[in-house]
């Protein structure tokens, strides 16, 4: 069949010439020296020039100069002349053909003398019932002669908020039932047969999008596709699709900054440290208590990363608030089970935090006002579409809250803190991009008139990411944290003085990835960390007037290196491995010097029998560890699978709190040869199971973990300048066994989630000396372990500005060791404890409310407003915190103290443009 | 924190902050079925030349008494070839039977065997360093809070430089003058009819003096100072209110200098009955002390076997030293006046009870009473006047 159509003119011949005119300029000469008229729409001529000299028929000259353009024509009668984008027009119309069926781009333009009716364009719809708003594509140039009955159609998909690539967008043709998946650059390509498609991309946080193609030859077709709405709004713990049942890590939770912006927090602040505790597995030792227990280990367990660097206290003010600036905040990921290999140093988990990219191309701000605190970001674009500046700030005014605190003790306490934070990110090229990151958090507070409390978070960190080639990527990290406290006191006698500690790291860290195929990648990398401590110096604040002695603990040093690697593995379409290793090796380095104790005595000034002194960079002690860290999945149907996983951690740095919560002037120490290091295994075992696509996420995960050389004190010890620590410490074991089960709606009007923790934690000190035993020696609980532990957080939808939103927590009460008698010392009166945690204070249940109401979406508004009414503990619940025993007047009197024991009302404003 | 974002339009800036937080204490009762009965060995033994004192006892629930542990053998031989035993005089309370001091550098011993059997051994310890207290001084002075008063401090030094753990505790005495110095008082003649009937006072009533203990932990270090020099330790303070301050007051100021041990056992004690702050709570936990088991059983027991250099001072001041404004604290308690006659049933049942004493004659008759410690003094201390009393 000869699909060429021409009209009855098609013999005479023009003369002519074009000399570098456009098309239409062409096609305008052509219609002045002859009789033919054209009809096209002008911008499918483009702008390309034409040159040339005719002396030939019409067809000739028009495939001539049309042939570099996808445009075909066609003859009608009366010399007129249509110009059709793509299609080559038949002479006889197929019988589907209706007149009516216009194309929908085509319909609205401008359309230069033609009738509608006489547009002959054979774009066949293969539903007539989808709905119009379908845009339609056209990709390739039909040729005369073309054999071909299917096509290749390439292309790239970008998000049209940040430009990114798409990765894992799902193309799905469904009456072909051909499919394509993006790559990591949101390229695709996919093979369809000539003639009319439906393309249905799907993908996480991307609104489901339809596009009608039409295809005439193999062509290349870029979409950029927008967010999800409807996902941004909601209150949504963020997962890939499939994430829950098919990722071959267990244990591993992403929340989203700005998906925890509706979840009711005390005083109107956005937290996604506080938002990760409402998961399972997670918990704090209570409310106004810093720090994070996750699956029973101890708060300094955890790997704390804001963008690679280590943060020590995240937390202001005793943890009610966090030090993390939340609009500066994009992802957090908690790793609670075998987390990958890359990450190591800390037993527990790892928190791994980013900052936001700011905007490349328009100037973006985002500001909150709260009843305590104001935050503010702004995004700078510095090298339009390449580079940009992220500048963000905090303050509070929490000095009103001290004061309100029914705590005579707290009468002239003062407290404010800030942070800081700054980030710059430099997309090189498409291989290469950098990112600088720095951040500084300061907390100052007094509880008396004569002491003042500071403490201060700083770091940086460079990091470089850089493609070898597509399936080679490397990133490049250097970072440098510090955490330090200052205690100066100035009191009326002769004693004033200036503590200070300090802790500072600084860590290099190489990591490469290599994707073999879609069934086996693998990544290995090498990092090495230095450690240099001041464990506490004292001068006195006034030289004339004080007679404190300038001293200064020894500066520990330590060097902690690892060498990782890790892969994964499909090994069949239902079994999915990844196995890794993490070989550790810590080096405590000199300057210092160290005790040696008699064997098979007690730890105390009477059992040293030497002091070993060391140079500086001398190696005091080494240590070498193996971690293997394995992990399988299992697909018992697509939606439903089973994971298994076994980690080891070592950590070779420790906190040092004799407080039973955390405290901001706990010090940390690292392993020498007198303090062996931290280590604990996991095994875990789930299932997971997703309902409905992922609109419901179960999972049900059971673990087992027991560390060992855990960190603990002699009753009463001082740690502050204590130069023989190790005489007050005890290392012991520790074992913590729960199930944790949670379910997740993620999508529709009413989301949400509940989780549920059974969970034991247990710790030992045991030792064949009285003074260094605990309980005699028998496991107990920990203070933190809390066997139930529900949350319930739940957001609905009522209309696009109202939402309401609940959070609901209940705990059981978590040990206190409480006294358990009294006895008479030195005419006073005094109590004894004995077992420590033997005593549960009461059981902790709070609900929280709040109303979010989004500010009115006209277009033309400059910026766009959200305000949140919450009321924490809605039910007035006196939730004790702690109970503690005062001696006044030779009598004693227990009490016990609760943070926020009234419903709390707060409104904060936030502001976005 | 002022925002300063000025980016084509300001941040709005709203704060509505609707109710104040309240943190709360409140009362709570501490669980009794873990109770353990345990021995408490408080056995300081000082440089002082006394009938040395050792008190044994036993831990006792919230609500309940004191409980002495009685007739047990008490022992402290030195390395100098000294033994010294112990008679209890009172329940619990173990005096020594000779008069004695401990001798620096001589290693004792503390053996106490109870009623049951269980023996318990303590030390060898000695006095190691000493300390001289220089000086202790009353002056003028205003707390953070705003109170006025008057603060007893102390200055301690080591010329040798090896005192480190200095521990202080007084004994306050102060005089007692009754508003009225009636030289009668009035009986109960008849019950029925009630008839009253004065008759001179057989006893001073009008001068007493009230003796007070210590009842906090008071502890300092010179352990980060350049020497060991303790300057302006408080041991004391009085606001100017109180009623100590009234007539004419003396405090004696003890000093010890002691072990490690000693500090760390005190400091416990005190760190455990003391609150920080809500939010940071020291670990509590039982407290070992210095004496152990010396049976196999490991009978748990919790005690302090020290032996200390003492140095005491004792200084002697009125409120017109430190004030001028004449108006020293008012008495202890309120003075009201009730007045009767011999007969009243009202002034008779008040009499009869004891909670009145007289004051003087009515006008035009009858007689006019007080409540008895306005008049009796020896309600609130003794009327004997202690040996190192100066006026």
């Amino acid at each position: 069949m000869v699909n060429v159509a021409l009209g009855q003119n098609e013999g005479k011949r023009i003369s002519l010439s074009f000399d570098d005119i456009t098309i239409s300029e062409a096609l305008s000469k052509i219609e002045e020296v002859t009789d033919y008229e054209f009809y096209y729409l002008e911008e499918w001529l483009g702008t390309n020039l034409v040159s040339g000299e005719y002396d030939s028929t019409i067809d000739v000259i028009l495939e001539d100069i049309l042939g570099k353009i996808e445009v075909n024509f066609y003859m009608l009668e009366a010399n007129k002349v249509v110009l059709t984008k793509n299609s080559i027009v038949y002479d006889s119309l197929p019988e589907v053909f209706q007149k009516n069926n216009l194309n929908d781009t085509v319909k609205n333009q401008d359309f230069r003398l033609l009738d509608e009716a006489d547009i002959p364009i054979l774009a066949i719809r293969s539903d007539s019932n989808s709905p119009t708003t379908i845009e339609t594509f056209r990709v390739g140039k039909r040729n005369r002669g073309q054999r071909s009955r299917t096509a290749t159609l390439k292309g790239i998909i970008l998000n049209g908020t940040t430009g990114d690539p798409i990765p894992d967008l799902q193309i799905v043709v469904r009456n072909e039932n051909r499919a394509a998946i993006t790559n990591t650059d949101g390229a695709y390509e996919i093979r369809l047969p000539l003639g009319t498609h439906i393309l249905e991309m799907i993908a996480l946080g991307i609104e489901n999008t339809k596009k009608r193609v039409v295809i005439y030859n193999d062509g290349s077709l870029d979409f950029t596709l927008n967010e999800s709405l409807e996902l941004l709004d909601e209150v949504i713990v963020e997962a890939d699709a499939d994430k829950n049942v098919a990722n071959t890590t267990s244990g591993s939770e992403r929340i989203d900054a700005e998906e925890s912006k509706n979840i009711p927090l005390v005083l109107g602040e956005r937290d996604v440290l506080r938002v990760a505790t409402s998961l399972p597995g997670i918990s704090t030792a209570g409310e106004g208590s810093a720090g994070f227990n996750v699956r029973g280990g101890k708060s300094d367990q955890n790997l704390i990363l804001l963008d690679d660097a280590v943060v020590y206290n995240p937390q202001h003010f005793f943890g009610i608030f966090s030090a993390l600036n939340p609009f500066a905040i994009s992802s957090l990921n908690v790793y609670k089970g075998s987390f990958p290999s890359e990450y190591g140093g800390r037993l527990s988990s790892v928190f791994d935090i980013k900052t936001k990219n700011a905007d490349v191309e328009t100037i973006k701000g985002e500001a909150s006002i709260g009843p305590v605190t104001s935050n503010a970001v702004i995004e700078l674009p510095v090298i339009k579409d390449k580079s940009s500046l992220l500048l963000g700030g905090r303050g509070a005014y929490a000095n009103w809250i001290l004061r309100s605190l029914d705590e005579p003790d707290l009468e002239n306490s003062e407290a404010s803190f800030y942070d800081f934070l700054a980030n710059y990110n430099h997309k090189i090229n498409s291989n290469n991009s950098i990112k600088a990151t720095g951040y500084y958090s300061r907390d100052d507070f007094s509880i008396t008139s004569d002491s003042l409390f500071v403490y201060k978070n700083q770091l940086v960190s460079l990091k470089w990411d850089h493609a070898f080639n597509e399936k080679t990527t490397s990133s490049l990290v250097a970072s440098n944290s510090q955490y330090d406290f200052d205690i100066e006191f100035d009191g009326d006698s002769n004693d004033d003085f200036l503590f200070g500690y300090k802790v500072n790291e600084s860590e290099v860290k190489l990591k490469i990835n290599h994707i073999k195929d879609s069934k086996f990648s693998y990544n290995y990398g090498i990092a090495s960390k230095l450690y240099n401590i001041d464990p506490g110096d004292i001068e006195p604040l006034d030289e004339n007037n004080s007679i404190v002695e300038p001293r200064s603990i020894n500066r520990e040093r330590g060097l902690e290196s690892a060498f990782f690697v890790s892969a994964n593995l499909d090994i069949t379409d239902k079994l999915s491995v990844e196995a890794g290793v993490r070989l550790s090796n810590f080096l405590a380095l000199g300057q210092g010097s160290q005790a040696v104790f008699e064997e098979g005595q007690p730890r105390n000034q009477g059992s040293i029998i030497d002091t070993l002194d060391f140079e500086r960079n001398e190696v005091i002690e080494s240590f070498f560890n193996p971690e293997p860290r394995i992990s399988a999945r299992y697909l018992l149907n697509p939606s439903l699978s089973i994971k298994g996983g076994y980690g080891r951690t070592y950590q070779y740095i420790h906190r040092l709190s004799n407080n039973t919560t955390v405290s901001p002037i706990d010090t940390w120490k690292i392993s020498d040869s007198n303090i062996k290091p931290q280590s604990a295994d996991q095994f875990t075992l789930g299932l997971f199971k997703n309902i409905d696509g992922n609109t419901f996420e179960l999972s049900l995960e059971g673990f087992y973990k027991r560390s060992d050389n855990i960190l603990d004190f002699k009753t009463g010890a001082q740690i502050l300048l204590n130069e023989n620590i190790v005489l007050e410490t005890l290392q012991g074991e520790g074992e913590s066994y729960g199930v944790e089960f949670l379910i997740r709606k993620n999508k529709g009007k009413l989301n949400g989630w509940l989780g549920y923790t059974y969970s034991r934690s247990f710790i030992k000190f045991d030792s064949e000396f009285p003074e260094e035993q605990i309980n005699n020696g028998d496991f107990f609980p920990s203070n933190f372990d809390k066997p139930h532990d529900l949350s319930l957080v739940t957001n609905y939808k009522f209309s696009k500005r109202f939402s309401l939103s609940t959070n609901f927590t209940y705990q059981t009460g978590r040990p206190v060791t409480v006294p358990v008698g009294s006895f008479s010392f030195d005419n006073s009166e005094f109590v004894v404890f004995s077992d420590r945690n033997s005593f549960r204070i009461p059981d902790f249940y709070r609900l929280d409310i709040g109303l979010n109401i989004e500010g009115n979406h006209k277009i033309k508004k400059f910026a766009h407003s959200f305000w949140t009414i919450s009321i924490y503990n809605v039910l007035g619940r006196n939730n004790p915190f702690s109970v503690f025993f005062v001696t006044e007047n030779g009598e004693v009197q227990g009490q016990q103290a609760s943070i926020f024991n009234i419903p709390v009302p707060s409104i904060t404003y936030n502001f976005k443009f | 924190m002022t925002l300063n974002l000025r980016i084509e339009n300001n941040i709005l800036t709203i704060v509505v902050p609707l109710l104040y937080i309240l943190g709360c204490t409140e009362p709570f009762t501490a669980p009794t079925e873990d109770f353990e009965n345990i021995l408490v060995i408080d056995a300081l033994i000082t440089t002082e030349d006394k009938f040395q004192e050792i008190n044994l006892s036993r831990t006792f629930l919230f609500d309940a008494e004191l409980e002495a542990e009685r007739e047990a053998v008490v022992q402290i031989v030195g390395n100098d070839n000294s033994t010294y035993s112990f008679t209890e005089r009172e329940p619990g309370q173990y005096f020594s039977d000779t008069s004695f001091g401990a001798v620096p550098g001589v290693l004792y011993s503390l053996s106490v065997i109870t009623q049951q059997g269980d023996s318990f051994i303590g030390g060898p310890i000695s006095i190691e360093q000493e300390a001289e207290l220089e000086e202790i001084r009353a002056v003028r002075t205003t707390t953070e809070e705003g109170e006025e008063g008057i603060a007893i401090v102390a200055d301690g030094f080591d010329p040798t430089g090896e005192a480190i753990f200095y521990r202080y505790d007084y004994v306050e005495t102060f005089k007692i003058v009754s508003v009225a110095n009636p030289q009668f008082d009035l009986i109960v003649a008849s019950e029925n009819p009630p008839l009253l009937e004065k008759v001179p006072k057989t006893r001073q009533e009008n001068i007493c003096y009230r003796t007070q203990f210590s009842n906090s932990i008071l502890l300092t270090t010179s352990e980060n100072l350049t020497e060991s020099r303790i300057e302006n330790f408080q041991v004391r303070f009085i606001p100017k209110t109180a009623f100590e301050l009234r007539t004419r007051y003396s405090i004696l100021v003890n000093q010890y200098i002691q072990s490690r041990t000693a500090q760390s056992f005190y400091e416990d004690l005190r760190d455990f009955s003391n609150v920080l702050t809500v939010f940071a709570q020291t670990q509590p936990g039982f407290i070992i002390g210095n004496i152990v088991s010396d049976n196999e059983s490991d009978t748990r027991v919790l005690g302090l076997f020290e032996v200390s250099q003492l140095s005491s001072k004792r200084i002697f001041f009125e409120y017109d030293d430190f004030f001028f404004d004449n108006s020293p604290p008012r008495f202890i308690r309120d003075c009201p006046v009730v007045q009767g006659g011999s007969r009243d049933p009202v002034l008779f049942d008040l009499i009869k009870r004891k909670t009145h004493k007289y004051r003087g004659d009515g006008d035009p008759s009858g007689f006019v009473a007080s409540p008895i410690g306005c008049i009796d003094c020896t309600v609130y201390g003794s009327n004997v006047k202690p040996d190192f009393w100066e006026d």
